[in-house]
């Protein structure tokens, strides 16, 4: 029995979420300057598919704009990111974004070709939630991703905020968008 | 020990599992996922641009990967092979792992310094996973150094040391994830001009032994730093005892592991059972054809009970536990 008391008692290890890749950090300044839109949505649906060389597996999600918060974009966009699973093979991009359908959220759209990517990776992607204080963006950061600032010191960790106040703030800020950016990767 | 399933006082338990704390201690990949054989990653012979060491830090990557300063020497044996060469033909979930030191698919642009790509079954088909490739990209906009050019951080400024962020990030592609110890390579950041993720700590190498086992020299204690110690006894083939200490626990959902290491020249099995509301149903199982065993289950709340079963031979085991 003490043992099992021991057991119970010392048990309380909580998992953390993983990233296995390494960001600089960037504000929402930064953001703004290397992004074409900025869009509240919906997920309709994803697909992950080997790339025509079959060198990666890339993910796509088709989101439906609710809301072009600053910026241009279509009504429908495609998001592409790296990782997925075809079969029973998985390639996990650790720390890039992934997407669940049905999923609300709120993106930093740089292009990608002719569709979009989530600029500045996770930093660029948020999920929105219901919650007692509101509905909430809530950063997709997984808590141990590596992040620095371009000095090579620890960064802050974006937070959670009001929905609503979060993009009256880039509202206003929607002329620091950069309309005509083609992909830079 | 007993083989019955005895009931315990469920309130006092779940009261105490308030009290606890939590614990410093190395967290593994989810699902729970290794190599079948060392991988052997190939070190782009083109090397890092910035650093200016005479070969652009592929040696000095090379060799920090296979020091024995690193995982080769966390007391699991050689878990990890490096060569450098050329990269040509980079693709991600080919089975040929390799550091690129450019991004040639374009993944790692903007603010990413660099990005890890591991590939792997969904299924052992015997509820584990079997990594087949991990690749590993640099982005050279970037700021880098290594220890050729900056020898102990001296004449470094805001740049990276390549070696302690290239052991960090092979160590995902082992099966590793991020750990709370600080001063562990496997610790979530690093700043600039400190290369001491290069050599693994004490909190590396337990996980390095629960995911490839001990026998190398460096083990004998416990595989985990949160976890509980028991130990038992089996007389030959097919005897079993359960665990922790002859019975069952209670828990909230979350992810249990046990680690368990019998005598050489045994082979001594790990089961998991769940509690379904009638009987014992068999939720994972480690079935190696020695006696280190480990499992990583993650579970709905409910009772759990391990078992620990003898396939052949007899002798002392120790089980360590971690649960939810």
């Amino acid at each position: 029995m003490k043992r099992l008391l021991a057991l119970v008692a010392v048990a309380a290890l909580a998992a953390l979420p993983l990233s296995a890749s390494t960001f600089i950090a960037m504000d929402e300044t930064e953001l703004l300057a290397s992004s074409q839109a900025v869009v509240q949505g919906k997920v309709l649906d994803v697909r992950s598919y080997w790339n025509e060389d079959r060198t990666a597996i890339v993910s796509e999600a088709r989101v439906l704009v609710e809301d072009l918060i600053a910026g241009e974009a279509p009504s429908v966009v495609v998001v592409k990111t790296f990782g997925g699973q075809v079969g029973d093979y998985a390639i996990v991009a650790h720390g890039f974004p992934t997407f669940e359908a049905g999923a609300d959220v709120l993106l930093f759209l740089a292009p990608e070709g002719e569709d979009f990517r989530v600029n500045g990776y996770r930093l660029g992607h948020f999920r929105i939630r219901d919650t007692a204080k509101g509905r909430l963006a809530v950063p997709t950061l997984e808590e141990g991703v590596r992040l620095f600032t371009r000095d090579g010191r620890l960064a802050p960790r974006p937070q959670a905020e009001s929905l609503d106040v979060m993009k009256e703030r880039i509202r206003e800020r929607g002329g620091e968008l950069r309309p005509d950016l083609r992909s830079e990767r | 020990m007993t083989k019955t399933f005895s009931r315990r006082t469920l309130v006092l338990a779940a009261a105490l599992m308030l009290l606890s704390t939590a614990a410093s201690a190395f967290v593994l990949l989810s699902p729970a996922r290794t190599w079948d054989n060392p991988p052997n990653y190939i070190v782009d012979n083109r090397g890092l641009v910035g650093v200016n060491d005479g070969n652009g830090g592929e040696v000095a990557t090379r060799n920090a990967i296979v020091s024995s300063s690193a995982w080769n020497g966390a007391g699991a044996g050689t878990v990890v092979n490096a060569t450098v060469g050329s990269v040509s033909g980079f693709s991600l979930g080919d089975g040929v792992p390799m550091l690129n030191f450019q991004d040639p698919q374009g993944a790692c642009g903007g603010n990413c310094l660099a990005a890890t790509f591991t590939g792997f079954f969904s299924n052992r088909g015997d509820g584990t996973v079997r990594i087949n490739d991990a690749d590993i990209v640099t982005n050279t906009s970037h700021s880098w150094t290594s220890q050729g050019e900056d020898p102990g951080g001296s004449g470094c400024s805001s740049e990276f040391y390549v070696e302690g962020v290239m052991v960090h990030e092979v160590g995902h592609g082992l099966g590793l994830g991020h750990t709370n110890v600080s001063g562990a390579t496997m610790f979530p950041s690093v700043s600039a001009c400190n290369n001491s993720p290069a050599s693994t700590a004490a909190d590396d190498n337990n996980a390095i032994v629960a995911l490839y086992g001990g026998g190398g020299g460096g083990g004998g204690g416990a595989p985990c730093t949160s976890c509980t110690q028991f130990t038992g006894f089996l007389s030959g083939a097919n005897d079993f005892e359960y665990e922790p200490n002859g019975t069952w626990y209670q828990t909230g959902s979350g992810t249990h592991r046990g680690w368990l290491e019998g005598p050489a020249g045994t082979d001594f099995d790990l089961r998991l059972y769940r509690w379904n509301g009638s009987a014992w149903a068999l939720v994972a199982s480690s079935l190696s054809s020695d006696s280190s065993e480990f499992i990583q289950f993650n579970g709905s709340s409910g009772f759990y009970l391990w078992q620990v079963r003898s396939w052949s031979g007899s002798g002392s085991y120790n089980f360590w536990l971690d649960p939810p």
